[in-house]
């Protein structure tokens, strides 16, 4: 036998020994393992779904104030608005373990963004130097000089607003999403670190002779475009998550091996609970004291958002979510895994996660308290010892939180970054 | 995530390890001994998958080079986020009483470092995007030693990029013809002597940072005392911060000797942000020398340098996808003696200081107090590279024909999309094999070798870089 075929037999009988032992971890539990991935993609599916149906809702009410703009049209659409929401923000927890909605989500929820790429903004604003679009403003220009081509912006419909997203790859430049509406709605935050949130005028849509900062009829059709491309974006994604469905994105999924899928649980839950919410959105925020790190900046709804973001953790993890009408869809849970492996483990996440949802809860309760409310705008500034102690307290929860999803994922021996992404 | 499980690949490494055995002891005989550099005196090398030691992670996907190292801890993840928001997030303009991020300009060449390093890739060329800057060799009257092609309200930007490609081919052994690009870069189309720099792809710094200059030193033969044509030299350079003598290891000079002063480097020229170890702006019209006069305060503080500087360190490491062919792809590569320069492997011996706590004259602090064994495919030195990849002066105190050995960790991952695959100082090559076709002076018969190589040979040798 030549030195060459005997060198590749035995590189062949090592390959073989490699995969016996790739395939030896898979246990009895294997179907256990593939119903917690099928209840995840439920999940998904039922949540994405309470998305489409809060934006359709948050779009009948703006149809409604612009047929008729009013002060309490207006208010109406925002809380529409703040009711989309809460089941957008449980989704974000999809994002980090499946690409097609990390991929997605910018036209959704890119922020901060440069609003006055949009509309009008005060005298003083600012936006991020070396981008292009900072100063474009849409709403006032049928006619865009972009110095390379001049975009023909005199109809504002979905396409020209998607053709515009991150417009010379900056991701400041949203023209779509739920913060480009929101800033429609409620205008530019400026109260700096002092208690309000936007004061746009429901006159800024009147057609007649008393519209407000001109161009009102453009302004609108803005609003009915951003908001027409935001319920496409949410209808696409949900039809992703479908069941029985041949060539959507939970089929691909669940080709997959269970303990890839598990993985990317683990690391979806993993990488919202530090590196987005208790990172990007809060200890950034803290230690910049700055308005611009502040996540629904415009609507001083901000609590919320983290709050549902914690909440869409604990969703994933007990295999539970209650939906916008009420009802609780619940199935196999990550948590009866982890119990059935170490019962102390899975006591302490849940523990944890409780935690978490109570520094979450206090979030909430100040900022929306009825005397003296304390926004998260307002938190943040420099020196205020109590607003400093409510963050620090859910950075501590998020992280103890972490520790244990760590554990927990290391009880079902699944390496959360083992994610084949 | 925190541990790091990475079962499949230790499962792997045993059999890389015994193929690699096997492997150099089948082949030892059919090896040019004179083309080899060291490799034949040391015991042969097992390529692991876990390119970055501790730091590495499995992940390979476009996103992977933006990925904290696995051992950060909770408290320290939190930390690495503050660092990397005020290295994603724009600056602005100042002054402003509202944001943290003031201090842009009045000139500078892109307001982030992901302006640059976009998803922590390497840059782009104009007008595709931004991540190439022109340098001076002599500070320039109109441009000092950067030309700012960007300014705040107020301000004129110096100039603009301009060009010309100039073409060339290259036919190889077998008749295949290749195409080459490169630029004659000017300002406002007028000729100036300018050196090209492309934003390099950040990853593995921390652990290039910290291996030892000893360690470095040990491969330097500047006298080419061994007679294998190949001449490493350290570039010793005296420390921005406290003026000791030290090697510098990054940049495409090797003329910055910590990872915290190349970034405040970055920050001064790239972003006109000033901080304590640059503080007044660098610009030649007399506005903007006004404005450096007026505004002495610092733009970044210590403290945020420091942050940046630990997310940079901390970034992870993608794991290599090293297999049966990659290996062999590997003995290749060592029989044309790329690895004699391309060093595979060192050791790097991590400090064990929290984040969040740098002084500003120590290395970068990483949360990992190991020796780890890293494979960054650079032995960190400056090589004559030839007169087709020279400049046309020397700068940094370096001739023009010398560049540091480029690491090629994630050569894969970044070489992976043609759209934006830009290697070399200035960019210049599209793909893998072009930027090995661009190789010359002492890496001329390396280049050589490589275009006598058999077709099978080539894909074996890509694979293997591929697999980085």
């Amino acid at each position: 036998m030549s030195v060459l075929s005997r060198q590749f037999l035995l590189a062949l009988s090592l390959l073989a020994l490699a995969f016996t032992s790739f395939a030896a971890p898979q246990t009895s539990s294997s179907s256990d393992k593939h119903a917690v991935a099928v209840h995840y993609t439920d999940m998904a599916h039922a949540i994405f779904s309470d998305a489409e149906k809060s934006a359709l809702a948050l779009q009948a009410k703006i149809n409604d104030f612009l047929n008729a703009p009013s002060a309490e049209g207006l208010i109406a659409a925002q809380e529409a608005w703040k009711t989309a929401r809460k089941a957008y923000q449980q989704s974000e927890v999809f994002r980090f373990g499946n690409s097609i909605v990390d991929d997605w989500e910018g036209q959704l929820n890119n922020w901060p963004l440069d609003e006055g790429l949009i509309d009008y903004v005060s005298d003083d604003y600012f936006f991020a130097l070396g981008n292009i679009g900072g100063d474009i403003n849409i709403i006032a220009n049928p006619s865009i000089n972009l110095g390379t081509e001049v975009v023909d912006a005199s109809t504002i419909n979905a396409e020209l607003l998607r053709s515009l997203h991150e417009l010379g790859g900056s991701a400041a430049n949203v023209t779509t999403g739920y913060h480009a509406i929101e800033f429609l709605l409620w205008g530019q935050d400026l109260n700096g670190q002092q208690l309000g949130a936007g004061e746009r005028p429901y006159s800024d849509y009147l057609t007649n002779d008393k519209c407000t900062h001109e161009n009102c009829d453009r302004r609108a059709d803005y609003l009915r475009a951003a908001t027409e491309v935001l319920v496409q974006d949410l209808q696409y994604m949900t039809k992703q998550w479908a069941p029985n469905v041949d060539n959507n994105y939970r089929a691909e999924l669940l080709a997959l091996n269970d303990d890839v899928i598990l993985a990317r649980m683990f690391y979806g839950i993993g990488s919202l609970s530090l590196g987005e919410l208790g990172g990007e959105r809060i200890k950034v925020a803290l230690e910049a004291n700055s308005t611009e790190d502040e996540h629904d900046c415009f609507s001083d709804n901000t609590h919320w958002s983290h709050y549902y973001n914690g909440l869409g953790i604990q969703n994933i993890y007990l295999g539970k979510y209650r939906r916008l009408d009420g009802s609780v869809l619940s199935g196999p849970s990550l948590s009866a895994l982890v119990a059935k492996a170490n019962a102390d483990t899975d006591k302490q996440t849940r523990q944890s996660l409780d935690k978490t949802m109570t520094a979450l809860t206090v979030l909430t309760k100040t900022a929306e308290a009825k005397d003296k409310p304390m926004k998260f705008d307002m938190m943040i500034a420099e020196g205020n010892k109590r607003g400093e102690a409510i963050l620090s307290n859910i950075l501590s929860a998020l992280v103890v939180q972490t520790r244990s999803i760590e554990q927990a994922a290391a009880a079902l021996n699944i390496d959360p970054t083992a994610t084949g992404l | 995530m925190g541990t790091q499980h990475g079962k499949p690949l230790r499962l792997l490494s045993p059999l890389l390890a015994a193929l690699a055995v096997l492997l150099s002891a089948c082949e030892a005989k059919q090896i040019d001994s004179t083309s080899l550099h060291k490799a034949s005196d040391s015991p042969p090398l097992i390529l692991s998958n876990q390119a970055g030691g501790a730091f590495t992670i499995s992940n390979r996907n476009q996103g992977s080079l933006q990925a904290p190292q696995p051992k950060l801890s909770g408290e320290q993840q939190l930390a690495w986020a503050v660092g990397k928001s005020f290295a994603t997030q724009a600056w602005v303009t100042s002054p402003s009483s509202t944001t943290a991020r003031d201090g842009l300009g009045p000139l500078f060449n892109a307001n982030s470092c992901t302006g640059c390093h976009v998803r922590n890739r390497q840059g782009e060329l104009p007008e595709k995007g931004l991540g190439t800057i022109l340098r001076f060799p002599a500070p320039s009257p109109l441009y000092g030693e950067q030309l700012q092609d960007m300014a705040v309200p107020g301000f004129k930007p110096e100039g603009q990029i301009t060009w010309q490609t100039i073409n060339s081919s290259h036919t190889d052994a077998q008749g295949n013809e290749y195409q080459l690009q490169r630029r004659q870069f000017s300002v406002d189309n007028t000729a100036v002597s300018t050196s090209a720099r492309l934003a390099p792809a950040l990853i593995g710094m921390g652990l290039l940072d910290n291996i030892s200059d000893e360690d470095i030193l040990a491969n330097s033969d500047p006298d080419d005392k061994n007679r294998d044509g190949i001449s490493g030299r350290a570039n010793i350079r005296s420390s921005t911060q406290n003026g000791t003598m030290r090697i510098g290891r990054f940049g495409w000079k090797a003329s910055q000797s910590s990872l915290h002063e190349q970034i405040a480097l970055a920050f001064h020229q790239d972003m006109g942000v000033s901080s304590s170890l640059h503080s007044p702006q660098n610009c030649a019209d007399d506005n903007c020398q006004a404005y450096s006069t007026a505004n002495t305060d610092l733009e970044i503080s210590d403290k945020l340098l420091g942050a940046v500087t630990d997310y940079i360190a901390n970034l992870a490491v993608p794991a290599a996808a090293h297999d049966a062919q990659s290996q062999q792809g590997f003995k290749i590569f060592e029989q044309l003696a790329c690895a004699a320069c391309h060093t595979p492997r060192f050791q790097t011996r991590l400090p064990s200081i929290q984040l969040s706590s740098t002084d500003s004259a120590k290395k970068s602090n990483t949360a990992t107090q190991h020796t780890e064994t890293i494979f960054p495919f650079s032995d960190l030195l400056l090589h004559d590279m030839g007169a087709a990849l020279a400049d046309q002066n020397p700068t940094d105190e370096t001739p023009a024909n010398e560049w540091r050995t480029a690491p090629l960790w994630g050569l894969g991952i970044r070489a992976r999309n043609p759209d934006n695959t830009r290697l070399l100082h200035d960019g210049r090559a599209r793909s893998i094999t072009e930027a090995i076709l661009w190789h010359g002076g002492e890496a001329e018969h390396s280049k050589i070798r490589f275009t006598q190589l058999s077709h099978q040979e080539r894909t074996t040798l890509l694979y293997f870089l591929k697999a980085l």
